[in-house]
């Protein structure tokens, strides 16, 4: 991911809109239009990147509320960023 | 007033029956498409696409196993982008509204911006292709300099809502911004030269104010008569690029959701379509609805009701200028087609009328824009008689009223 470790803090691109739409979330980037749909667990995922947590806490908090083992939260959740940082919705910066 | 169940009297093709149950549902579906082979389904997302209502269509199937896959992620995709388009048109109104309220400029929504304020409970199965937004007319200038300041700007002639416009128009010019994905119109009437007197004071003094926010949404029975005014306007006026029936079942489905959960008072409709002198224009509308399954009060439909209406004409409205899908030549008059006015040509391809080579070239222009249409109107003449007389029955239906 960049060069940065687990405790990255993972915060929303300035510039990307987000709504509920039937049970998704689509994302919108402004900058050229493009979009994508996110699954529950990927809308939940999209909500806690606000800036405050690092990914570790992001699988803490996911482990928590899906009842899944942390090995494999933690490889998801590091593929999922990783797809929102190349796609330009999400920003990684280093930790406080 | 009692409301009546409504019922369908038009013959349905099964790809409008299954659009019209997303649309207005009955007791009972009106299709069973479960045996539906792929051409039909193919024929269902075309007409979704024609009548802009892939989103709301995708809704209504979502959760159906009798739906091909590949059926249910095409619609699901044009739901997606319909989502998407959303909210981009959600900022870019913000935007403006902040712009015209800094200015000090009253604004009132109309058509989709306002239903989707009010009678859409999910934006996205509403496509909008622009922000149609009521201001002052003595205020224009003011609106255009505010929303010039956050840079928009007029598009030229050419590309105007509706090139071909032989009546005074009743907004600007659209303006867009440099990426040209939303057009804001800003009107100071709702109606044109010739199209019943609406009292836009009135509008005004009638219009809700909406929470947290200093614009304004038109009353509801006058946002009805307005949606209903404009369908009717779309089914019988249309130009080279209003096609007549493109996107009329979406319009039906906005008076079937204004009629589903606005707060109507169908007296207060029906007088001030009276005073508007829109009669006849928002009865057709209603009546095309009702006849299409929307719950429409049979007697607001009778208390507007044109004395000389015949049924049969209406019932070829809904056939010829509703329930259709593709490309057709709005037929107006012989006159219109072949010998623009001088206005139309300046107005809508950016002629100086002063001036014959430049009137020449604009007739050119407009003739070439023309050809594809008139082609296929020439493949389907007997449509095109039949055209003719439904135009020429309906004005003399205006004229009695």
């Amino acid at each position: 991911m960049s060069g940065l470790g687990l405790d990255a803090r993972v915060r929303r691109q300035e510039g990307v809109l987000a709504q509920e739409a039937h049970g998704q979330t689509v994302l919108l980037r402004l900058e050229d239009g493009g979009y994508y749909a996110l699954d529950e667990v990927g809308a939940t995922v999209w909500e806690l990147c606000d800036g405050s947590r690092g990914v570790e806490q992001l699988v803490e908090a996911l482990c928590a509320q899906f009842d899944a083992p942390a090995e494999i939260v933690r490889a998801d959740v590091l593929e999922f960023v990783d797809d929102l940082r190349r796609e330009r919705l999400l920003t990684l910066e280093p930790p406080t | 007033m009692q409301r009546i169940a409504a019922s369908v009297t038009v013959p349905l093709a099964p790809e409008f029956a299954l659009l019209l149950d997303a649309v207005a549902p009955l007791a009972r579906p009106r299709v069973d498409h479960r045996a539906w082979d792929g051409a039909r389904w193919g024929r269902t997302l075309r007409a979704a696409e024609w009548h802009r209502l892939s989103p709301l269509l995708s809704c209504h199937l979502r959760d159906d196993e009798h739906v091909p896959a590949a059926v249910r992620s095409a619609l699901e995709r044009a739901y997606l982008a319909a989502s998407a388009r959303g909210l981009f048109l959600a900022r870019a109104l913000r935007e403006a509204l902040d712009a015209l309220d800094a200015a000090e400029v009253p604004a009132l929504l109309l058509k989709g911006a306002a239903l989707l304020g009010s009678a859409y409970l999910d934006p996205a199965q509403r496509e909008m292709l622009d922000l149609d937004v009521l201001v002052p007319a003595r205020r224009l200038g003011a609106a255009n300099a505010a929303l010039a300041a956050i840079g928009y700007g007029a598009l030229g002639a050419e590309h105007a809502a509706d090139a071909d416009a032989d009546r005074p128009v009743h907004h600007d010019p659209a303006l867009v911004r440099d990426e040209r994905l939303v057009a804001v119109e800003l009107h100071h009437q709702i109606t044109i030269a010739g199209e019943g007197r609406v009292d836009v004071e009135e509008l005004w003094r009638a219009a809700r104010p909406v929470a947290d926010a200093a614009h304004l949404l038109p009353a509801s029975e006058h946002l009805l008569a307005h949606v209903c005014l404009h369908f009717t306007r779309n089914r019988l006026g249309g130009s080279h690029r209003r096609r007549h029936t493109g996107g009329a079942l979406a319009q039906v489905c906005d008076i079937a959701r204004i009629v589903e959960r606005e707060p109507l008072d169908w007296d207060a409709l029906t007088r001030t379509a009276r005073d508007w002198r829109l009669d006849a224009r928002v009865f057709l509308a209603l009546f095309a609805a009702h006849e299409l399954g929307v719950a429409v009060p049979a007697d607001a439909l009778a208390t507007l009701r044109p004395a000389r209406f015949d049924e049969r004409v209406g019932r070829r409205l809904v056939a010829l200028r509703v329930l259709g899908v593709g490309e057709q030549l709005p037929v107006r008059s012989l006159r219109w087609m072949v010998v623009p006015s001088r206005e139309v040509l300046r107005r809508g391809w950016d002629a100086d009328p002063d001036a014959t080579r430049s009137l020449a070239r604009a007739y050119l222009r407009r003739a070439r824009a023309q050809v594809p249409l008139a082609r296929a109107a020439l493949r389907r003449p007997w449509a095109v008689v039949q055209d003719r007389r439904l135009n020429r029955r309906v004005a003399a239906l205006e004229e009695a009223v």
